[in-house]
């Protein structure tokens, strides 16, 4: 029963997106939409094997740069809030200025890091960095302060030193904080990567996808688009993979 | 006063940063002209003040009309969820899987099929707020108490009447938390959208950049961030005001 259910809706999920394509696929060609409109499936499949090479080198470059980023930034963020908290006076100061950060929508900052950092990939993993390191902040935060008061006295009744409050109560209790993070800060960074690649650089998807709308390519385009949906999806997958693989718990209230 | 004094101690901290920022720029003496003083990029803003509120306004028309066309969009698609519940089944996964293609890879796109001026940024700011309104004002719909939908089926009242005297009410906390959300998206939305084209705040971030114009680039980008925030802060004041709502309301 269990595993009929899913199997179902996958198979329900597979033939939503196939009679999509069939339909798109039949609409684009009866009605001859030009190509710089929406070009038939078809013809973006054949654009993605014909250039296979240099869309997978474009993807490995924008994959790198993110992953790179999402580690740089989720380090930050939640070395921050473990320092926030242990002291509050950090917290009071520290907190109005990440949040000033976050305010800054961060692709309008692209221009300005380019300026800052210069033409590379500097300054595209640190676009990818600001972005997850909000959330991991947040969740870092929210989630060290999660246990109970209950079970944090307790705790201090028993005598356990500080590091096994934070081994055995505190980062338990944070995990599954972290791991939503995770899943809305990955696919995230491979935006921010590609928003990135528009000012700082000329290579990867994101960098493809306007080069080739500007050559008037738009198969490619296309193709470098689906590429791009298919990096920030798998993003979302292995998180969420990985958050039920180490929260395997129940949560009281998520 | 709780309240009161924790924005007092962000306005010291904030104001703090920019103090430090100056001094050090002085010091430093423009040896690092990518990173300006705080004064020199006030300078720049007020000196181009005519230009950045020329495009400012640009970019606040497609944004004001991204998030209503977006919001409104996103609220059909939830009643119609609402009202059927199959059609959910079929659509929302279609749904997530078109919000999940990144926003910057649509907006060349966007251009192409629009052309250059307003529509193709306002399309992108109505992207970026469609998605969260769904999923919120879906999750809205919902959160009506089954004894009070009971109640209204009871008394003899039509799907009709019900939606518009229980669930709509019930989902109003949700759908602002969602304009909370899309406010600024349909800002950045606009921006991106701006990007490629002729005139806007995204263009003029661009250009600044290309033109090397530092502080110009460094002020643009500030405004940019301050219309993003005040977006926010509308609704989130509207949000106040509505949870004070409904905690009067569930409290009898």
């Amino acid at each position: 029963m269990r595993l009929v259910r899913p199997l179902a809706g996958v198979l329900r999920d597979a033939g939503a997106v196939i009679a999509f394509l069939v339909v798109w696929q039949v609409v684009t060609i009866a009605f001859a939409v030009p190509a710089f409109l929406v070009p038939p499936p078809s013809a973006i499949a054949g654009a993605l094997a014909a250039n296979a090479g240099r869309i997978g080198a474009a993807l490995a470059q924008t994959g790198a740069e993110a992953a790179v980023g999402f580690v740089g930034g989720n380090l930050l963020g939640l070395i921050l809030a473990a320092a926030f908290a242990r002291s509050r006076r950090l917290e009071r100061i520290g907190l109005p200025l990440a949040i000033a950060l976050r305010s800054v929508p961060l692709i309008a900052i692209a221009p300005l890091l380019t300026i800052v950092l210069g033409f590379g990939p500097t300054t595209i993993v640190v676009m990818a960095v600001l972005i997850s390191f909000f959330p991991a902040l947040v969740a870092g935060s929210a989630g060290l302060r999660a246990p109970s008061p209950d079970a944090l006295a307790l705790m201090r009744v028993l005598d356990a030193p500080e590091r096994v409050r934070y081994l055995r109560l505190r980062i338990p209790a944070a995990l599954p904080f972290i791991f939503a993070a995770f899943k809305i800060t990955a696919p995230a960074a491979v935006l921010a990567a590609m928003v990135a690649e528009w000012t700082a650089a000329n290579s990867g998807l994101g960098y493809l996808i306007i080069d080739a709308g500007e050559q008037y390519r738009f198969p490619l385009m296309w193709a470098g688009i689906v590429a791009a949906t298919a990096l920030a999806v798998g993003a979302f997958i292995v998180a969420s993979f990985a958050e039920r693989r180490v929260v395997w718990w129940p949560l009281e209230n998520a | 006063m709780t309240r009161r004094r924790v924005w007092l101690e962000a306005s010291l901290s904030m104001l703090a940063f920019i103090a430090v920022w100056e001094i050090v720029s002085r010091l430093i003496g423009g040896r690092f002209p990518v990173v300006p003083a705080p004064t020199a990029i006030a300078a720049a803003g007020v000196q181009a003040s005519y230009p950045i509120w020329l495009n400012l306004r640009l970019t606040l028309i497609e944004a004001a009309l991204g998030l209503v066309g977006g919001s409104v969009l996103g609220l059909l698609l939830a009643a119609a969820f609402a009202a059927w519940p199959r059609t959910e089944a079929t659509l929302y996964n279609l749904v997530v899987t078109i919000h999940s293609i990144p926003l910057v890879a649509v907006a060349p796109i966007l251009l192409i099929w629009f052309g250059v001026g307003i529509t193709a940024p306002a399309v992108v700011a109505a992207l970026a707020c469609f998605f969260p309104m769904v999923v919120s004002a879906t999750r809205g719909f919902r959160a009506a108490s089954p004894s009070s939908l009971d109640l209204m089926r009871v008394l003899g009242a039509s799907t009709t009447q019900s939606f518009l005297r229980v669930r709509l009410p019930a989902s109003l906390p949700f759908i602002i938390a969602a304009l909370k959300i899309g406010a600024p998206a349909a800002v950045l939305g606009a921006t991106v959208g701006e990007w490629l084209g002729t005139a806007g705040i995204g263009y003029l971030l661009f250009s600044s950049m290309a033109n090397f114009q530092v502080p110009l680039l460094w002020a643009t980008m500030l405004v940019a961030a301050g219309v993003a925030a005040v977006g926010y802060l509308i609704f989130a004041g509207i949000e106040g005001l509505a949870v004070d709502w409904r905690g009067r309301g569930t409290a009898t």
